[in-house]
Parts: C-alpha cells; structure tokens; sequence
C-alpha cells in the first residue's frame, strides 16, 4: 500500500521553489460538475488568493487540498508527495471558525499539539506563543461564546499555526466580520504572514481582499471552475486601498467575473 | 450598579415564592386531611386517615431508625430507603456503563443505528414493570436492580446517539486538518459534543430508576429491605402515616439526586451559553 503511495508520487516531483502543485484537478459531485481541469503551482512563503463567482467551486479547490474532498481526477502535490487525506501538515481556517465550544481558547490552540503527544509544558509554551502571535495573549481562557467574531478567527489562526504546518489554507475567514474589523484582520494577516514566512492559500468572494493580500490572483469562472485569468499583484505594500493602481486592478479583476 | 441592586432583589423575591408556594402547599395538604373529619363525603373515602404534614413528619421521624415501633418494620425508613438508593445506584451505573457505550457506537458507526435501532425501539415501550414478572423469574430478589437498570438504560442509549448524530461536521472536519485520527474523533469531539445529550439522558433515565424501584420492590421483594417493600407492608398492617411518611422520603431522595444531577452538570457544561446564563 504503502508503497504504492510513495510510487505514484514520483509523478509529483517538481522544482524545489514549488511547495504545492495542483495538476489537472477535476471533482465531480454526481452528474454536477463542480472543477474542470485546474493547473496551478505554489510557491514556497507565497500568498496566493482565489476570486470566483459565488458557488463556482473556490472552497471546493481548498478542500481537496486539505484533504477534506477526494478529487474525482488529476492530482495535487505537497512537497512531492501526494495528499491523500487531511493532515497536520496544511492548517486549515475556516469561514465559521469551527473552535470547539468546550474548550478555552488556548485549549483550541493546544487541540493539534495534544494530537502529536506533546508533553504539557511545551504545548502550553507552543500554544501561548501563538495566542501572542495573533494578539489574543490576555484571552487565554475565555471560551468560543465569550469572544466576538474576529476574535474567534485569531484563535482559528493561532490553533492552524500552533500545528507549524506547511501551508496554510484559508476558506474566507474573514467573509462574516464587519467591515472594519475585516480591514484589520487583514492587516493582522499579513503581519503573521511576514513574521511566519507561511505559504498561505486565500480563498475570498471580495475582489478587494485578494488585490489587497495577494501576491498573485487566481480569477475562477463560473461554475465548472477553471482558471480564468492569473494575475501577479505588483503594488507595494502596504496597499492603498484607493490608490489608482489599485482601481485599476480592481477594475480588471471585476471585468473579468 | 443598579442592574445589580435589581438582580439581588430578584433573587430574594424567587427564593420568597418558593417558600410561600411550598407553605401554601402544606397548608392544603393540612386543612384537606383535617376537615375532612367534619365532612362525610370526605370521610366517605377515608381522606381523614391520611396523616397531615406534621403527622407523617412526625411518623418519617420517629421510625427514621426504626425504634419503638412494630417487629414487623423495626428496620425503619432509613434502612429501608438506603437499600432503595443503593439499588438505583447500582442499576444507574450498569445503565451508564452499557448505555453510553452502545449509544455511542449507534451514533457514530456507520450502520450503527441500523444493527441497534429496531431492537431499542421495540423495547423501549415495554413499561420497566412489565418486566418484573420475568426479572424475578431470573433475578428472584434482585429483580428490582434489573428493572432500574431498564429504566435508566434506554433514555441513556437514546440520548447518547441522538447527541452524537448531531455532531457538528465543521468541527469533525477542523479536527482532522488539526491531525485527528479516528480514536481522536470520538474522544476529542464526539464525546465532549454528546455531554451534554448523554447528562440529559442520565437525569431522565435516573428519573425513571428511582421510579421503578419503589413498585419493582412492592412486588419483588415483599420481605426484605426497601422502601417500596416498607410502604407496602405498613400499608398492610393499616399504618397510613408510615405509608405517607416514606412517600415523603421517595419525594425527597429523588429531588435530592435530580439536584445534584443539575449540579453537576452546570459545573461540568460550563461552557454552554444558555438561557439561564
């Protein structure tokens, strides 16, 4: 079995910059064709987002590279190896942020690390650095319903970084928060993303989020998804949001859904 | 600071209707049972021989230990009513240690509710006491812990799976891109998602125990200790105070298990926002 895995991801070699590669994914749910033939790569530390018409399959495309959907053909690669499942090594945010509800903030940071075994002191240690890392050092033991919703997403993001994984995958996290908190949280993330070096995947329906967070666009059709257009996000940051560049990407992107 | 001048009020004020709603009871119970002395209609139906409140009190404590009265119960209410909570006890916990397991296998394995749902379903409207005369066939004087067993058993097994059905997939799903193997699934989230369900399931099936026992020992185990024998040998030898005193103590005990039940499960669910804050 084992084997067989380690065989077919031979297929999977490429060069050492690329950390994912996604080669002609297609997935199927029954007679709905949700991907057609998707091919892209991601560099390692690059944050890519993901724009598409609403339902055109963006989260699906995040879910089969978690792990979570079995492709119905093609293949994604991580590091040269195959996915086969969901696994530690892509964190995974979530739209609803998904914290379990019975345990304590840095409890659902620790959730990953209890998994591996970790011994008390070093989750504990792990856990509370990574609370720091998205600003919630004084909400250690303030429980899901205690937190507002932006809240709930850094603990989302401190408990998929806790893990120390490869890439991290983000589904529209920040989709349900007000405006202003968004602009925020998307300052926070690009922060974390500079000081982590994470290889991050953004998925987001906001033609403004991706221009303002994305090194590079991928712009999806509608549904059967495929890639529409490539866009490499050539502003400095950080990025005015009514700069003229910045409209007229904007402009470019929009034309294009 | 208002709000919680507000709040202290209302609190006293809940605890006040409680003591008067309960005094008010005792009060009917009371003016019912003597009146009836003077009331023919009443008496027509023997009201003026039940005892009031301060009677069967009075007979609660005075036979507590069971001095000074009749060789036929000298074993008095404590004795008899420990032997009660002992058997619900035990039942309560078989009931847990097989009903939780099996609950959860139903919610949680594929065909799970295929293999166990019928057979539930079809026992589960068989009434406990429906069984007492198989269960002292099999069990002869332990037949009571047979039936409390069956009465805690089934809202135990019901509520388990119901709660784990309910499992929220968002988080099976973050579980498992955390890393989560199958044996973490369960312990990690489906059990701690289920508490909540399986505690509802322990009171009411606790409930239902406590219940059964009193009639499962009125049949069962004429002879012997509990309070259900107790009631129905002092009903036979005429003595209605006793009869309404260990009512009293069947009332009591169940509301002392149901409270620490809800005690513990506000200290153990902490973590549920509910209505009662």
């Amino acid at each position: 079995m084992f084997r067989l895995k380690n065989q077919k991801s031979d297929d999977c070699k490429g060069d050492n910059e690329v950390l994912l590669s996604v080669k002609g994914l297609r997935k199927r749910f029954g007679s709905l064709n949700v991907i057609d033939d998707i091919d892209f790569d991601l560099k390692l530390g690059e944050l890519l987002c993901i724009v598409g018409p609403s339902g055109c399959g963006k989260t699906t495309i995040l879910r089969a590279i978690a792990g979570l959907e079995k492709p119905s053909g093609g293949r994604i690669c991580l590091e040269g190896k195959t996915i086969e499942g969901p696994g530690p090594d892509r964190g995974m945010v979530f739209q609803d942020p998904a914290l379990f509800p019975w345990r304590n903030s840095l409890k659902n940071v620790e959730f990953g690390l209890e998994i591996k075994g970790m011994g008390r002191e070093e989750k504990e240690r792990i856990a509370r650095s990574s609370m720091d890392l998205v600003g919630l050092e004084d909400f250690s033991h303030s429980y899901p319903y205690q937190l507002s919703g932006g809240m709930q997403q850094r603990v989302g993001l401190a408990r998929a970084l806790a893990n120390d994984p490869e890439m991290l995958l983000m589904d529209e996290p920040f989709g349900a928060l007000d405006a202003q908190t968004r602009n925020s949280m998307q300052d926070e993330l690009l922060r974390i993303w500079g000081e982590t070096k994470k290889t991050v995947m953004f998925v987001t329906h906001s033609v403004d989020e991706a221009i303002y967070l994305g090194d590079r666009i991928l712009v999806l059709s509608a549904r059967p998804a495929s890639i529409r257009e490539e866009i490499k996000v050539q502003i400095e940051r950080p990025r005015d949001r009514t700069g003229e560049q910045f409209n007229d990407l904007r402009k470019e992107v929009l034309g294009l859904l | 600071m208002t709000y919680e001048k507000d709040a202290e009020k209302e609190k006293r004020f809940h605890l006040l209707v409680k003591i008067i709603s309960f005094l008010a009871f005792l009060l009917i119970w009371h003016l019912l049972v003597t009146g009836a002395e003077s009331s023919p209609f009443l008496m027509q139906y023997r009201i003026h021989e039940i005892p009031a409140p301060f009677e069967a009190v009075q007979a609660l404590v005075g036979n507590f230990l069971g001095r000074g009265i009749g060789s036929t119960y000298e074993r008095g209410i404590g004795l008899n009513s420990l032997m009660s909570f002992i058997r619900v006890l035990v039942g309560f916990a078989i009931a847990c240690v097989l009903g939780i397991p099996i609950g959860l296998a139903m919610g949680y394995l594929k065909y799970g509710v295929d293999a166990g749902g019928t057979i539930v379903e079809i026992l589960r409207p068989i009434p406990p006491l429906a069984w007492i005369p198989i269960a002292i066939m099999i069990f002869r004087e332990n037949a009571p812990l047979f039936i409390v067993f069956l009465g805690c058993f089934f809202p135990i097994v019901l509520n388990t799976t119901a709660g784990v059905k309910c499992v929220d997939m968002k988080l099976m799903e973050a579980a498992k891109t955390l890393g989560a193997s199958s044996r973490h699934l369960v312990s990690k989230v489906v059990m701690p998602w289920a508490l909540p369900s399986v505690v509802t399931g322990m009171r009411i099936g606790l409930g239902i125990g406590w219940m059964s026992v009193v009639a499962a020992e009125m049949v069962g185990v004429k002879r012997g200790l509990g309070i259900g024998a107790f009631i129905w040998r002092v009903y036979t030898s005429g003595n209605i105070d006793l009869v309404v005193a260990g009512m009293i103590m069947i009332g009591f005990i169940g509301w002392l298990m149901n409270f620490s039940i809800e005690f513990t499960e506000r200290k153990l669910l902490k973590w549920r926002r509910t209505i009662g804050g």
